[in-house]
């Protein structure tokens, strides 16, 4: 990708004038979060429910802390952020190398789709069993769930971008002597990249969702088995702090991939 | 490359089979000469477009050759630039990495920018296409189609979606980097007035599947004087072909 020139004189004032934008735009986007906390905090002390059923924000946060100073939140923690990493990268490029095959070649797309549907229909909990018994109890089950999770919407996206990429650029590119490999490196992967990128991040939410998925089905770490071990222990708090973990890993790891994504795609 | 001639022998095209089938071109014999400007006319959907896509070798006749300098065109040609009627820029590079595309990268960077500022566009090399005007990006397009050294330079409809100044503003442009660059230059029009002012010869072609009309031959010098008055006989002549009667 080529480096351009974006006009934009960096006046002091322009300058300015973006930062007070965005601090409005975080301002507004903290609203929300913010009302929830308060009728949190209410709800949870006037009497409307028990400590049980929902703690207090601040007992979250002791919760939290009681577990990093025990040393264990960062170890739940990390296996998780693992696990999702292993199985989307797996599934991603699974889902790119597929869904290229299915996009550029009528005949692969013949022969795969019906299959690749048939398999996609299967919900994604009843793989687990199986998983089970082929790879054990340990790592690999649990990566393989959500590599499944991963590889579909970018298998689809991909296979879908490929195939509705401008046949006018196309031409552009057979017309100056590109074909094969370099046909879809220089010509076929740029146009697809914006649909490529909306399906890495719905793959990386799902992701997120097999994990937890796995986590509660056989695991003994991670956020998904704290979830489940929060519950058979009544510890609402640990509960909702995993929880809360989730989604700022969730929304983290978005925001990374929409960084490069808004990076690669400035063309646009 | 220098300007290669364009030998088109008993072409036929037809798409489709059986009910299906369209004959688009049927009979065409035509000799571009090396260097010359020829303008193909013709009603829309007379088989223009298909014409020159099987000079440039993106399409192959169903019978009968095409030969560029004498060599059979197979597959799409390197002695061929192309412009289409749209820029068809790759959006998500800038004008130099787009013109370098049309040089098959056979040019050095500064050659590049040569040429860009042969159309104008010294200062915008790393511009985006969404950046710049329709025109520039157009200008963009003639330089990506010059920049491989083409032996002939094929146009198709290129300034139809321009306004009108900046169309007559590309004409004597286009005159002057392909003379610089010398290539043959085959331009799809149903502009009379540009094939007046461009062609050495005007191939007018007939309804879709009936070959070549007739052949105009347009014999003044150029740069042409567009309200020059030993024109307007022509001018009428081509446009009677059209059904109008001034
Ligand atoms: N790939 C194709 N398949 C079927 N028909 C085509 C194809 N390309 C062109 N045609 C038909 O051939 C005719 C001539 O098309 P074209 O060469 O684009 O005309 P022009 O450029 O003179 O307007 C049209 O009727 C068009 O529908
Ligand atoms: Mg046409």
């Amino acid at each position: 990708m080529s480096e351009f020139r974006v006009e934009q004189q960096n006046t002091k004032q322009q300058r300015q004038a973006k930062v007070r934008k965005n601090l409005v735009r975080l301002a507004i986007g903290a609203l929300l979060p913010a009302l929830i906390l308060v009728i949190w905090q209410i709800l949870s002390t006037n009497g409307s429910f028990s400590a049980s059923q929902l703690p207090p924000p601040i007992e979250v946060l002791q919760a939290a802390q009681g577990l990093v100073e025990r040393g264990t939140l960062w170890q739940h923690l990390s296996i998780s952020i693992q696990r999702v990493f292993s199985g989307f990268a797996i599934g991603a490029v699974l889902g790119i190398a597929l869904g290229s095959a299915v996009g550029l070649s009528k005949t692969v797309s013949q022969l795969l789709l019906p299959t690749i549907g048939a398999v996609r229909a299967v919900p994604s909990l009843a793989w687990v069993p199986l998983l089970l018994i082929w790879m054990g109890i340990y790592e690999e089950p649990k990566i393989t769930l959500v590599a499944i999770g991963a590889f579909f919407p970018v298998f689809t996206t991909v296979a879908a971008g490929l195939a509705a990429v401008d046949r006018n650029l196309i031409e552009v590119g057979r017309t100056y002597g590109l074909k094969g490999v370099k046909l879809i490196t220089k010509v076929l992967l740029p146009a697809a990249s914006p649909v490529i990128f909306s399906g890495l991040r719905l793959g990386l939410a799902q992701a997120w969702l097999f994990l937890v998925a796995a986590e509660l089905i056989a695991s003994s770490m991670g956020l998904g088995f704290l979830l489940l071990d929060s519950q058979n222990t009544a510890r609402t708090d640990i509960l909702f702090m995993a929880i809360i973990l989730l989604a700022l890993l969730g929304k983290l790891s978005d925001v990374v991939i929409a960084t490069v994504e808004k990076r690669a795609l400035r063309w646009i | 490359m220098s300007p290669a001639s364009v030998t088109i022998t008993e072409v036929n095209k037809h798409f489709g089979k059986g009910v299906k089938r369209v004959d688009v071109l049927r009979d065409i014999n035509l000799n571009i000469h090396a260097g010359e400007v020829l303008v193909l006319l013709g009603p829309s959907g007379c088989g223009k477009s298909t014409l020159l896509r099987l000079i440039a070798g993106l399409d192959s006749p169903s019978e009968g050759q095409v030969e560029v300098d004498g060599q059979q065109v197979s597959g799409v040609d390197p002695r061929c630039g192309f412009v289409f009627q749209e820029p068809r820029l790759l959006p998500w590079l800038s004008l130099k990495d787009n013109v370098a595309i049309g040089a098959r990268g056979k040019r050095s960077e500064r050659e590049i920018h040569e040429l860009l500022a042969s159309v104008g566009l010294a200062g915008f090399e790393k511009h985006i296409p969404r950046q710049v005007s329709g025109g520039m990006a157009q200008r963009t397009a003639l330089a990506r189609g010059l920049a491989g050294h083409p032996g002939v330079l094929l146009l198709d409809e290129p300034f139809a979606a321009l306004d009108a100044l900046t169309r007559l503003l590309m004409q004597d442009l286009l005159l002057e980097v392909a003379g610089a660059t010398g290539a043959t230059v085959v331009l799809v029009t149903h502009d009379i007035d540009e094939a007046l002012h461009l062609a050495d010869r005007i191939v007018v072609l007939a309804e879709r599947g009936r070959g070549i009309d007739e052949i105009v031959k347009v014999n003044h010098p150029r740069p042409r004087d567009r309200s020059h008055p030993g024109l307007a006989p022509l001018r009428t002549e081509l446009l009677s072909k059209f059904g109008i009667h001034p």
